[in-house]
């Protein structure tokens, strides 16, 4: 189809035309606010579109940096020491130092304090053979009003909207085995459950 | 290491924690092993791919000078509300009890209002770039470079 020329109050109109907001905006403006509503995808693409154009004037090298996929240095190279024994300790004495800073090698607790800051400076004193593995320790608190619970479908209930699924289990497991209720958490027992295979299929 | 048809998926393998036995957590979550920034600090780390970018809490930036990086000014939300902060790339090192250790850098947010000792590996600038896969049953986290 040929291309119609504009009359010539419409090229005015077009003159005088006010820019879309989008447009009167940076581009490290536009690209924040993507990032800002997560669309990086989005955030990508306009700082392509940035690189691509090069007149813009604006330093964009910092966007650059963030937005670029994660950079292989090395595959290769040092190997972790065996944690095994550290993560051991942080589940068996784990809840003895809520709300602290731990560092632990070869199962041994090496230093705690409530920042880390503290923790490294005591750990300068010590020269420990190797890293320690440095931990925040979080306890999340029961669900109020737990104690009080009737049921075990309740506290079941409980914990499941606190998001404490692991202790949700606990309890059913309790129940189940105990047998002494008359309450019927087959519906609980059905979606606590771990997932279940019910057909592996291959493609070729 | 894992290997998908004929092609190597991952080059390293490694044992995360997935929670206290005596703490009530939430959900197991998958906390993996890191040495991170220019000093390798050990640290374990929260897997989330649901999470646009991984976020270094500001006592652990602080301790690897990290804090006063220069990088994009942002604002994200996220699981503790809206937070304010700086998009930063950071060197970091999946650490393998088998295989071959990645050593990578990747973009992480720094908050001062983040809540301390906890971070969190996002999907942008750092596992949106590997290839990793999970073995929940028996607590292993493979990983390698993507292509």
């Amino acid at each position: 189809m040929p291309k119609r020329t504009p009359k010539a109050d419409e090229t005015m109109a077009q003159a005088l035309r006010k820019p879309a907001p989008e447009e009167t905006k940076s581009y490290y403006d536009r690209i924040r606010e993507l990032v800002e509503a997560d669309d990086v995808a989005g955030a990508r693409q306009l700082l392509a579109e940035a690189l691509e154009q090069g007149d813009h004037g604006e330093d964009l090298s910092g966007w650059q940096k963030v937005l670029a996929p994660a950079k292989v240095i090395r595959v290769g190279g040092e190997r972790d020491i065996d944690r095994t024994a550290d993560f051991q300790w942080l589940r068996e004495h784990g809840k003895e130092y809520d709300g602290q800073w731990v560092a632990v090698l070869g199962g041994k607790l090496l230093a705690h304090a409530t920042s880390l800051a503290e923790v490294l400076s005591t750990l300068k004193e010590k020269k420990p053979a190797h890293p320690p593995l440095f931990h925040r320790i979080y306890f999340q608190p029961e669900p109020p009003g737990l104690s009080e619970a009737r049921t075990y479908a309740e506290k079941i209930r409980m914990l499941v909207e606190a998001d404490l699924v692991g202790e949700a289990r606990k309890v059913l497991a309790e129940a189940l085995e105990r047998g002494d209720h008359d309450e019927d958490l087959s519906g609980w027992q059905r979606v606590l459950a771990p997932a279940k295979v019910i057909r592996r299929s291959s493609t070729s | 290491m894992l290997r998908l048809g004929e092609v190597a998926f991952t080059q390293g393998r490694s044992t995360f924690l997935d929670r206290h036995g005596k703490v009530p957590e939430p959900t197991a979550k998958i906390y993996v092993r890191l040495l991170l920034g220019e000093t390798r600090l050990p640290v374990d780390a929260q897997v989330d791919t649901g999470a646009a970018w991984s976020v270094l809490d500001p006592e652990t930036a602080q301790s690897l000078d990290l804090l006063d990086s220069d990088g994009p000014f942002t604002r994200i939300e996220t699981r503790f509300g809206r937070m304010e902060g700086r998009l930063v790339r950071i060197p970091i090192v999946f650490v393998a009890d088998e295989g071959e250790s990645l050593d990578t850098e990747g973009t992480f947010f720094i908050s001062p209002g983040w809540p301390s000792g906890r971070i969190f590996l996002g999907y942008s600038g750092l596992l949106d770039s590997m290839r990793f896969a999970l073995d929940p049953q028996a607590n292993q986290f493979y990983f390698g470079p993507g292509v």
